[in-house]
C-alpha cells in the first residue's frame, strides 16, 4: 500500500475500514517521514477545528429590521395608492358611463320608422365619437387616460423599489 | 436540538411573530460572515450580502417547505449570492486559476515561528487568502461542522470534489508545519 495525503486525510477523517487502517497505520509508524505527516496534518486539523469565527458589526440585526419595515411600509402606500387610483378610475368610467346613458335616452327617435337596433347603437357610437374627438368630451378622456398611464408608470416603479428593498 | 429551535422559530416566524427572526439571524450571522468574508475577501461586501441572504430567506420563509434543514437551505443562498458577486466583479475568473497550490508560494518562504501563537497567526493568515471554494469548504465544514453531504448539497458539487478542496486545503496547511519541523513539538 501507497501511503498518500488522500490516505492520511481518510485516517483523519475516520474514513478506512478497520483492516485498511490497521494496514496504513503499521506503514506510517515504520517510517519517519510518515509520521512526521501524519503528525503535520493531524496539527493542520486541529488548527482548522478552532478557526476563528469573525463578527458582524454591532448593529446588523437593526439594519435587516430597518430594511423589513421600510419594505412593508412601501408595500402598504403602495396598496393603498393602488385602492386610491382604482376608485378614481371607476367612479369617473361611472361618470362617463352615466353620461352616455343619459344622452342616449334623450335623443328623439321617429316613432313611425323602425330601424334595426344595432345601427341605432352604432349610429349612436359614432355621432358620440365625434363628439368625443371635437369637442370638450376629448380633454376628459384624455385625462383619465393620462392618469391610467401616470398610475401604471408609478405602480410598476413602486413595485420595483420593494422589490429591491426585499432583495436588500 | 437546533434543527428543532429553527423549525419552531420558523413556525413562530409564519405566525407574525417577526422579532423572532432576531433569533435566527443570532444563530448564523457570525458564522455566515465568516464564511463570506473569506470567500470575498472584503468586510464591507460581505456584510452586504450577507443582509441581502438574510432578506432573501425572511421573504422565501413561507415557501420552505423543510424537505433540509434550514441551514443547509440558508447557507445555499449565502454560497449562491458570494459566487453571484464573484463572477460581477470579474473575479471569479482570475480566482479559478487561482488554487490553492499557488499559496504554496507562501510555503516556500522560510518562517521561524518562536512560538504556536506564530504559527496560529501564520496558519490564519493562510486560510484568509485561500481561493473562495476552499474558504466555503473550510467553514461549512469546521466552523459550521456541516457534514460532506449536507455541504455537497449547498455547493452544489460532488462529495469527491468536496473532498479535494478539503484535502488541499488541509494539505497547504500541513506542508507550513512540516517545513517548520513544528508537528512532534505542538502535538
Amino acid at each position: 500500500m501507497i501511503i498518500t495525503d488522500e490516505i492520511l486525510n481518510k485516517i483523519i477523517d475516520n474514513e478506512l475500514d478497520q483492516e485498511t487502517r490497521i494496514e496504513a497505520m503499521d506503514i506510517i509508524n515504520n517510517s519517519e517521514e510518515l509520521t512526521k505527516r501524519l503528525s503535520a496534518l493531524k496539527l493542520a486539523d486541529k488548527h482548522l477545528k478552532n478557526i476563528p469565527e469573525l463578527n458582524v458589526s454591532y448593529n446588523f440585526n437593526n439594519i435587516i429590521f430597518d430594511k423589513i419595515n421600510k419594505a412593508a411600509q412601501y408595500a402598504k402606500t403602495q396598496k393603498r395608492f393602488f385602492i386610491a387610483v382604482f376608485s378614481i378610475i371607476v367612479l369617473l368610467l361611472l361618470g362617463v358611463f352615466v353620461f352616455f346613458i343619459i344622452s342616449t335616452s334623450s335623443m328623439p327617435v321617429k316613432p313611425s320608422f323602425k330601424i334595426d337596433i344595432n345601427t341605432r347603437i352604432i349610429d349612436i357610437m359614432v355621432k358620440k365619437l365625434e363628439e368625443v374627438i371635437s369637442g370638450k368630451v376629448l380633454t376628459i378622456f384624455s385625462s383619465i387616460i393620462s392618469l391610467i398611464i401616470i398610475s401604471v408608470i408609478y405602480f410598476l416603479e413602486e413595485s420595483k423599489k420593494i422589490k429591491k428593498l426585499k432583495n436588500g | 436540538m437546533k434543527e428543532i429551535n429553527d423549525v419552531e422559530i420558523i413556525e413562530s416566524i409564519k405566525k407574525g411573530n417577526i422579532n423572532d427572526f432576531n433569533l435566527l439571524i443570532d444563530a448564523y450571522k457570525n458564522k455566515a460572515y465568516s464564511m463570506l468574508k473569506r470567500m470575498l475577501k472584503n468586510e464591507f461586501d460581505a456584510e452586504e450580502i450577507l443582509q441581502d441572504c438574510f432578506l432573501k430567506a425572511y421573504y422565501s420563509l413561507d415557501k420552505f417547505q423543510y424537505k433540509s434543514k434550514f441551514s443547509t437551505y440558508f447557507y445555499r443562498i449565502v454560497y449562491n449570492s458570494a459566487i453571484t458577486k464573484l463572477s460581477g466583479k470579474k473575479r471569479l475568473i482570475e480566482q479559478a486559476m487561482d488554487s490553492v497550490d499557488d499559496h504554496y508560494d507562501l510555503i516556500d518562504e522560510s518562517y521561524s515561528f518562536e512560538n504556536n501563537k506564530e504559527l496560529s497567526e501564520k496558519l490564519n493568515e493562510i486560510i484568509e487568502k485561500l481561493p473562495p471554494k476552499y474558504s466555503a469548504v473550510l467553514n461549512l465544514f469546521y466552523l459550521e461542522q456541516l457534514s460532506i453531504k449536507e455541504i455537497c448539497e449547498i455547493m452544489a458539487t460532488t462529495e469527491s470534489n468536496i473532498k479535494v478542496l478539503l484535502y488541499r486545503s488541509r494539505n497547504a496547511l500541513k506542508e507550513i508545519i512540516i517545513k517548520n519541523n513544528l508537528q512532534e513539538e505542538l502535538i
